[in-house]
This record gives C-alpha cells, sequence and structure tokens, in this order.
C-alpha cells in the first residue's frame, strides 16, 4: 500500500535578491510521522517553514502540502506557528482563540480551553501584557488546538526560559496524535529530540545531512544532539 | 463573504480605541472652532481642519493598516488564514472607510450646523441631497484611494527584501505618482465610455471634488454616474492588483 505523502518538498531554492537562502532542498514526509528540520541561526529553517507555510514562494523547485500547492486550501489544514511573536497586541486571549475558531473550522474549543489551564494562561489577559514566554505558549494553543493535518512549529522554544519551553514541550506531546504529521524547527535539539521520527540537518541552506532519527543515533552511537554539535562545531 | 465579515470585524476591533479617539479630537476641534469663529484665525482654522486633516488621515491610515502588520508581524497569522488575500485587503479597505467614516462624522454634522446657521436656515431644505451626495462622493474616492496605497506599500513590501528599503520606498512612490495619474487618465475615459448613464444633481455644490476628468476644480451643475462606476471599478483594480503582488511577491 502507498504512503501519502503530507509534503513533498522537490529541488527547492531561494533567493532574497542576491542573497540564497534555500538552495536545492528536497523532502519528504509521510502521514502521522514528525520531521526535526535542524540547523543554527541563518540556515534556511525559516525560510523552508514560511515556504510550506504557504507564505512565500520558492523562487525555484515545487512543494506540495497534502497534494496541492500551498494556497488557502492547503492552510485551512496545515496549522503554522512561526518564529516571530504574530499575535495582535490589542487584543484579549479570548479574542484571539475566538477569531481563529471562526477561521478555522477544525479548530477545538473544548481542547484550546484544557490548553490554557495546562499552560497558565487567563483567557481575559490582553496580549499586550503576556510575557514572551506567556505569548510562545498562547501561538502554541492556536495550532495545537487545532485537528491540522499538519503542524509546522518554527523554533517554538527560542528565546522561551527554561520552565515555558518545559511547559510547550509537554503541550506538544499532550496533543500530539499519531494521524498527524508534526515538522518541527529548532537549534534547541536537546528539548525536542524524543519527538523526531526523521531529521534533516540544514547549513547554508542546503540539506547535508537526512534520516531516519532512530537509524541515525545507532549508526553514529550518539544522540541527535550530539550528532547536532558535532556537526555544527 | 463569512470570512470578510470576520476579518472586518477583527479590523474595527483593532482600531477600536483609535477610532473613539479621533471621532473624540476631531468633535473637540469642531466645538472649538465653532465656540471661537469671532476669534480669527483659530476659530476658522479649526473648522478648516478636517477638510484636510482626514484626506491626510486616510492616506497615513491605509500606509499604516498594511505596514503595522508587517512591523508587528500579525502578517505571519493573517497570511496562514485560508482566505484569499482580495478579502484580506477588501476587509482592510472597508474596515478603513467605516472609520472614516466616524472619524469625519463630527465635522461634516459641525459643518452643517454651521452653513444652516449662516444661511438663516436656507441651506438644508437646498443642498441636504447635494451635501450628503458630495459626502459619499468623497468615500468613494477613499476607497479607490485605499486600494492604491494598498497597492503601492505591497509594492515597496515586495521590493525591500531583494533590494533593500531605499528601493522599497522609491518603489512606493512610483507606484503612488503612477496610480494617481493612471487614475485621473482612465476615470476620464471610462466616464466617456459611461455617457449614456444618467447624471446625478449637484447644484454645483461637491462638484470640487469630482469631475468628469478625475479630480477637478471647475463647479457643474451634475455629476455623470458613469464618473462614480469608473472610480469604483478603478478601486476594484487596484484592490485586486494590490492582492496579486501580496500572492506572488511580498514576503513576510
Amino acid at each position: 500500500m502507498m504512503t501519502l505523502s503530507v509534503v513533498e518538498v522537490r529541488n527547492v531554492s531561494k533567493r532574497y535578491g542576491p542573497t540564497v537562502a534555500l538552495r536545492g532542498v528536497s523532502l519528504e514526509l509521510e502521514a502521522g510521522r514528525v520531521l526535526g528540520v535542524l540547523g543554527p541561526n541563518g540556515s534556511g529553517k525559516s525560510t523552508l517553514m514560511r515556504l510550506m507555510a504557504g507564505l512565500s514562494q520558492p523562487s525555484a523547485g515545487q512543494i506540495r502540502i497534502l497534494g496541492e500547492k500551498p494556497g488557502p486550501s492547503t492552510r485551512a489544514r496545515v496549522a503554522y506557528v512561526p518564529e516571530v511573536d504574530c499575535l495582535y497586541p490589542s487584543l484579549r486571549v479570548e479574542e484571539m482563540l475566538d477569531l481563529q475558531a471562526r477561521f478555522f473550522a477544525d479548530f477545538d474549543r473544548t481542547q484550546a480551553a484544557e490548553l490554557l489551564e495546562f499552560m497558565h494562561l487567563t483567557p481575559r489577559a490582553a496580549v499586550r501584557s503576556l510575557s514572551k514566554g506567556q505569548r510562545a505558549r498562547l501561538k502554541l494553543i492556536l495550532a495545537l488546538a487545532r485537528r491540522a493535518d499538519l503542524i509546522l512549529l518554527d523554533e517554538p522554544f527560542s528565546g522561551i526560559d527554561p520552565p515555558s519551553r518545559e511547559r510547550i514541550l509537554q503541550g506538544i506531546l499532550a496533543t500530539h496524535r499519531g494521524d498527524r504529521s508534526l515538522i518541527l524547527s529548532t537549534h534547541l535539539v536537546r528539548e525536542a529530540e524524543k519527538l523526531f521520527d526523521r531529521v534533516v540537518f540544514l547549513s547554508k541552506g542546503e540539506i547535508f545531512l537526512a534520516g531516519d532519527a532512530e537509524a541515525l543515533r545507532q549508526e553514529r552511537g550518539m544522540s541527535i544532539e550530539e550528532i547536532f554539535r558535532e556537526e555544527y562545531n | 463573504m463569512r470570512n470578510l465579515g470576520l476579518l472586518y470585524r477583527k479590523e474595527m476591533r483593532e482600531n477600536l480605541v483609535a477610532s473613539l479617539l479621533g471621532m473624540a479630537v476631531v468633535a473637540a476641534g469642531m466645538a472649538i472652532g465653532a465656540a471661537s469663529l469671532n476669534r480669527p484665525p483659530w476659530g476658522v482654522f479649526l473648522i478648516v481642519m478636517p477638510l484636510y486633516g482626514i484626506p491626510i488621515w486616510y492616506l497615513a491610515t491605509a500606509f499604516g493598516s498594511i505596514h503595522h502588520e508587517w512591523n508587528q508581524h500579525t502578517a505571519y497569522w493573517l497570511l496562514s488564514l485560508p482566505v484569499r488575500e482580495e478579502t484580506i485587503l477588501l476587509a482592510k479597505a472597508l474596515a478603513l472607510l467605516t472609520r472614516g467614516f466616524l472619524i469625519s462624522l463630527p465635522a461634516v454634522v459641525g459643518w452643517a450646523i454651521l452653513f444652516e446657521r449662516a444661511s438663516d436656515g436656507v441651506f438644508f431644505p437646498r443642498f441636504t441631497y447635494t451635501y450628503l451626495l458630495s459626502y459619499l462622493l468623497t468615500l468613494v474616492v477613499a476607497f479607490m484611494l485605499a486600494g492604491l496605497v494598498f497597492l503601492a506599500s505591497l509594492s515597496g513590501l515586495a521590493v525591500i527584501p531583494r533590494a533593500g528599503r531605499l528601493a522599497g520606498q522609491l518603489m512606493q512612490v512610483a507606484v503612488m505618482v503612477a496610480g494617481v495619474w493612471l487614475a485621473v487618465r482612465l476615470t476620464g475615459w471610462l466616464a466617456k465610455i459611461l455617457d449614456f448613464l444618467p447624471s446625478l444633481p449637484l447644484l454645483g455644490l461637491g462638484s470640487y471634488v469630482l469631475g468628469p476628468q478625475g479630480f477637478t476644480l471647475a463647479t457643474q451643475p451634475a455629476l455623470p454616474a458613469g464618473t462614480v462606476i469608473a472610480f469604483f471599478l478603478l478601486a476594484a483594480v487596484f484592490l485586486w492588483l494590490a492582492a496579486l503582488v501580496l500572492r506572488f511577491w511580498v514576503e513576510v
């Protein structure tokens, strides 16, 4: 039986004027798997995530998300959490959640309420009054409360204090089900290592190492975090 | 339509406080101006100020409503919605018009009261229709300008990551200048094609806002309906082009 590819990236390049952000990147992800996109800052992880989310167009190559070119119809089935703070400061937490629920048919309000409690957030709080860690948790709730086929998390632990990181990781683990795919980009590998089924290592916009996470561990006799340190030091 | 309504509500909610504050400032300016009319030049200045201030507000707010999303990174959220780019921009334009309507309302009501007093009660029976029509026509022009400003802003944003900030700013200015030139030309041309449509009587007042060749200072007794339709068509074209730029070239 053929396994459906949730993500197909074929020889994708992305240029910004003279700067090449991605160069001939290809990867594939089957349904229900977790892919780690690893690399230091500036390696092209966020560019790749934006392309898959349909927020940016590749300069060359092809991307298929759930069999379609990224656009409004794939965005309805993909939950994307960018690295940056993308919440409206003038709204309250509950208003942000309500907006998300109205736009996305797969948003589960019960799950959102549970996650709010788990992440220690108050619905009536104004977004502008939240700390950086709290806003990162709220961004995550917006994505994890959806029953999306694919979740894209771009650097969810970056710039976050350790207790918030732990909460975020617990939130991801608690909501991850076998039927949905997850792509997580990070340079903080230790926090997320236990999630990965597959990993790709990026450097200067190119994939130089990719494979099954467990196979890589056995082949190298070290953890993914140790491979990461060895490759980038 | 549902997504348009949701995005419109989001825009209005986000700018609720600023809109109410704007209304209060204009109302206060009009009240102080009316109370000090016999002390020139401040009284007259405050009363006339919205006539110039509100168009500038429209332009600045239209630019701001696009750049704000990029500066505070909310464009990431906005562009990850399962919504067409045309819907996002139309919601922004409609919210901008509503906010402009609210902010200008105290001035429009204030001017009407002052005209009524100055004309010893003659203004309202004779000019109510013309006055209201002129006001609505300024909203039509504002709608077209919103489309043009969105196109210019997004063209600038498309250029910045590829060629730098200065090139992006130059692009914005170039699109604005070309857009205004095109709007004046096309409005006159479209109005000629649509001249079989009936004209809206104006009694001379307000015709300085719109004319068959676009903006003109010449007074005229009637405004061709074709001109109004031409402005709507241009607004739609500018919004559609802006949506294309947003879909294919703008980066977050």
